[in-house]
Formats: C-alpha cells, structure tokens, sequence
C-alpha cells in the first residue's frame, strides 16, 4: 500500500479532548476576551479557506489558546465527479497551518456535474456505493496522510434501491476505507425519527474503535419530518441517545454544534455544561476535567 | 437499479431544475410520497442560496423589499448553478446579472449599489499586508520619488457609479426610507477598503478617484502626478497635491508597500 496510515486503530490511540463548541464568528472576541471553559473547538474548514481578514485574524489567536479540529462541508466524498484537488490543497495548506487533531467531513455527496448543491446529499445504501466511497477516501488520506473522520448525516429520504441500513453501510464504508467515524447523535435522531428505526439499534451497530467525535445539536419540527437545521438547543430524546452513546463508546470528545438563531454564548456554555455532567456521570468526574 | 453516477445526476437534475424522473427511485414511506421528500431537498437548496444573496445584498434586498429581491433571487439562482466549493463566491456575479435583469434595467442605481456591496464582501477577508506609514514615505529619497511603486492594500476596491449610491447605502445602514434614486452631476468613485478588521468606505474626489486608478493598475508616484494633474486647475500644483493625497492614503492604512517588493519598507 502506498500509504503510511497505521492499521486498525485503536481505542488506546484515540485521543479525549473532552467538550467542545463549533467556533463560530458571533463568538470570536467573546472567546478572545473571556477565555471560557471549552475545553477544544470545532472550525468550519471553508470559512478560513481565505486570504485574510477577520476570519484569519481570529484563528491565529484562538488556535494559540485552544486545541482544534477542522470540519469540512465540501470534500463531496460520496460523488461521481472527480475529487477536487483544489480544494484538497487547500485543506491540506490549512491543516499544516491549524494543526488541528484530526480532520473531518460527511458521509454525503454535495454536487454534480460541476454544479455544486452545497447541500450533504445521501448516498444510497449499496456495495457499490461503499466501494466507490472507500476508494475516495483512500485517496483523500493517502493526500493528507492521515485518517479522516466521516459523519452520518440527516436525510429525509429512502433510496428504493438501497440494499441495507444506515448503519451497516457506514460501518462498511469506513471498514473498507480504513477510516474513523464522527457520529452525529442529533443526526441519528433526526434520521430514525424520519424513518422510523430505532436509534439505538444504530448505536449498537457501529465499531467501537473507530468513532472519535461526536456531535450535538438542536434540530426543528415541521411535523411530516424533522430536520436537521443546528438553530435550537438539544432536545431530550438527543440527550438521552447521547448518555447511551457514551455507555457504549467511552470517552468520546464531544462538541455542540450551532449555527443559526445564535444565542448568547452562555446558552451554549450551559448547554456544554449539560454534556459535561451527563459526561461525567458516565464516564467519571476525572476523566471529563477540562 | 441505477449506477450511482446516473442516481446523482438525476437528482441534482430534480434540485437545480425540477426535473421530473427522481422520485421513481425514492420510496414513499411512513405516510409521506417521495414528490414530498424531494421537495425538502430542492427547497432547502433555494432557501440556503437565497438566504446567502440576502446576506451579501443586504441593502439591495433592503431597497428593493422581499417581494422583488426574493424574484431576482429567483432568476440568479436559476441562471447560476453554483461551481464553487464554499458559498463564498456564490454570488459575485449578481451584480453584473442585475444590470440585465429588468429590476435593474430599471433602476441601474441598484445595480451600481450592488455593485458597492460586493466591494464589502471582497474587502472583508482580502489578503492581509503591512501598511507602510508616513516615516516610511519621509524616508524615501526625493530623486526616487519619480518612479516610486506605491502598492494598494489587497482589500482596496474602487466602485465607479453614476448613481449616489452612497445615500442608497446610508438609508440601509440608518433604516431610513429609501430616498429618491439621483443621478450624480458627475460620475462618483466609492472608495472601500478594511483597515485592521473593519471594512471602510468614502467618496472620492475627482483627482484622487484618478490618482488611486493609477496606482491601482501599477503606476508609480509620476503616474500618479499625471493623473492628478488632469483634473486640476493648476496643473504645477500636481505633485503637491498628490504628496497631500498620499499622506492620508497612509494614515488611513491604504497603502500597503512604498518602493519596490524587494526594498519594501
């Protein structure tokens, strides 16, 4: 094989940041000013993939106080176009200059055809599906020289051809790949509740080894679905999978992400503090110190 | 079953242009058919895409009000798929689509304000540069002056406009009534630029419009003069004047380079 990555990961390399927030331009100078107890933060890899400025500015200075990871929204893993090695560049460029812990992205398509839908598109649940993702994603790591994390995402559709569930193929696509797994409790949620399988059947069913982040988030009610808008606090039924999800995993660094009807940032501390506590109760007080 | 490739295709087909033929791979189930569950996709395409135009035009959505921005939105959306990875650049063409888009053939101040605003959008995350300052220029050589490279900040932008859009902005930033569209007397340069963080604006003069266009397109300190001089009375007075110019240029963080790159102060 032509790439350096370690076989198999294991739970003993993975690494416990603890708690984290989405870093998010309404909240840079408080983040500056107040230095507030979050123990690591989230960047949106595209919104510093730029020449300067305010985005920048405050990168230089938060990447300086707190450890990070980049989440990107347009690696387009699961399309049929060629991978974007532009953008791969520059994901690269800014991984060397974030030196973040890892790097993640979807399980998803966003464009075709050169058009892009800048929307996390799913992919139907079938082998060929799982082999063309893997294959991509060995290329994207093999260009990086790391592993990346892959999301599920929200859908609100079934493929008439898909072959297998949710579960089963995303564990396929990241065994095959040799990748890890950012899971997305309020995604898992949003996606049973829109489809009707049980959350924790999907919990139970994915590799212990390979998740390494998880993520939270509010999402919206429009009664027919739920989607998956980031605009709200977490709702209880999230919580609950998420205590679930830590009985399971272990210690798996948690982060809260918000990106519109923005609150005050104590909102979001607070609503940090709640993962904290349920963190500690499953996990101990010790292990979850900031 | 379809390969993946033609599934995706058809799919984005039904999002870009609602093309029919996706829902005979979709289930309809739980209650809900599949013209519905698409329907989720393709409206969440539209409203993100348009919530972005109203991001960057705000002002121009503000003018304009909901009804007809969301229209134009609309046709800009329709005629410009989007090859860009992030949203960034979404909708940089929408000023010169607004020029031939009848909301703009007849109100061309709209699109002239438009036109402002993007100036924003690029002014805002431009390359960062040192500003050179007033000691730095003291310390220039006056037989240099002559052929003295004078580099813009990256974040400098110059909107030419016919229109004052400057007040069209003004009534936006103040949420004021929108005041009656006016033809300038002489064509007006919108000057925009980020110092530090913050993005910038002012109306320039004639000969200052002229003096940074030069500087703009690589002229040294006598291009400068040249430029200048053409819009004054006394024309002797030129060099003067463009030292005065330069001075401010400087201490408002304009000027990011005097001299050559490799002699850069």
């Amino acid at each position: 094989m032509s790439h350096d990555i370690a076989p198999t990961p294991s739970l003993a390399e993975r690494p416990f940041l603890g708690f984290g927030l989405g870093l998010r331009p309404e909240y840079y100078q408080t983040v500056l000013d107040t230095g507030p107890r979050v123990d690591w933060f989230e960047i949106t890899s595209e919104n510093y993939m730029v020449e300067g400025g305010r985005p920048l500015y405050y990168l230089e200075r938060i990447k300086e106080r707190y450890p990070l990871v980049m989440h990107g929204v347009s690696m387009s893993i699961g399309a049929t176009d060629p991978l974007d090695t532009g953008y791969l560049h520059r994901l690269k460029a800014l991984a060397e200059h974030v030196q973040p812990a890892w790097i993640s992205d979807h399980l998803c398509w966003t464009g075709h055809g050169g058009r892009n839908l800048h929307d996390l598109m799913p992919l139907p649940y079938n082998e060929e599906a799982i082999h063309h993702v893997a294959e991509r994603v060995r290329q994207v790591q093999d260009f990086l020289g790391r592993r990346i994390l892959l999301e599920n995402v929200s859908s609100y559709l079934t493929y008439r051809h898909s072959q297998m569930s949710e579960w089963e193929f995303y564990t396929a696509v990241v065994e095959e790949a040799d990748c890890l797994m950012l899971l997305d409790v309020n995604n898992i949620h949003v996606s049973a509740v829109n489809h009707g399988f049980d959350p924790h059947e999907y919990l139970n069913g994915v590799p212990v080894e390979r998740v390494w982040q998880f993520h939270l988030a509010g999402h919206t009610d429009y009664g027919n679905f739920i989607i998956d808008t980031h605009d709200q606090p977490i709702v209880e039924p999230v919580w609950a999978l998420y205590a679930h999800a830590l009985d399971r995993f272990g210690a798996v660094s948690t982060m809260i992400e918000r990106d519109d009807n923005m609150p005050p940032f104590d909102e979001l501390l607070a609503e940090l503090a709640e993962a904290r506590a349920i963190g500690e109760d499953k996990l101990g007080v010790q292990r979850c110190l900031a | 079953m379809p390969r993946l490739n033609e599934l995706q295709a058809e799919f984005a087909r039904h999002v870009l242009n609602g093309e029919g033929g996706m829902a005979e791979h979709v289930l309809g189930d739980r209650g809900i058919d599949a013209d519905l569950r698409l329907a989720v996709y393709a409206n969440a395409y539209r409203a993100r895409l348009a919530e972005v135009l109203e991001r960057d035009f705000a002002a121009l959505h503000y003018h304009l009000g909901a009804e007809r921005f969301e229209a134009l939105a609309g046709d800009y959306i329709d005629t410009h798929p989007s090859p860009y990875f992030s949203l960034r650049w979404f909708a940089q063409a929408l000023p010169d689509f607004l020029l031939g888009h009848p909301l703009g053939r007849e109100a061309p101040a709209l699109a002239e304000l438009a036109r402002l605003e993007w100036a924003f959008v690029e002014a805002f995350d431009a390359a960062d540069a040192a500003c050179a300052d007033e000691a730095a220029a003291a310390a220039v050589p006056p037989q240099e002056w002559p052929s003295l490279r004078i580099g813009l900040h990256p974040s400098l932008r110059l909107v030419a406009h016919d229109w004052d859009i400057i007040a069209l902005w003004q009534a936006y930033r103040d949420d004021a009534p929108t005041p009656p569209l006016r033809r300038l007397d002489a064509p007006g340069c919108c000057l925009v630029w980020r110092r530090e963080l913050d993005t910038q604006y002012r109306a320039l003069a004639g000969d200052e419009a002229a003096g940074l266009d030069a500087l703009a397109r690589g002229g040294d300190f006598s291009d400068l003069c040249e430029r200048i001089a053409a819009h004054l009375d006394e024309p002797q007075q030129a060099a003067l004047r463009a030292a005065t110019l330069l001075k401010t240029w400087l201490s408002a963080g304009m000027i990011a380079a005097l001299g050559d790159d490799d002699e850069r102060v």
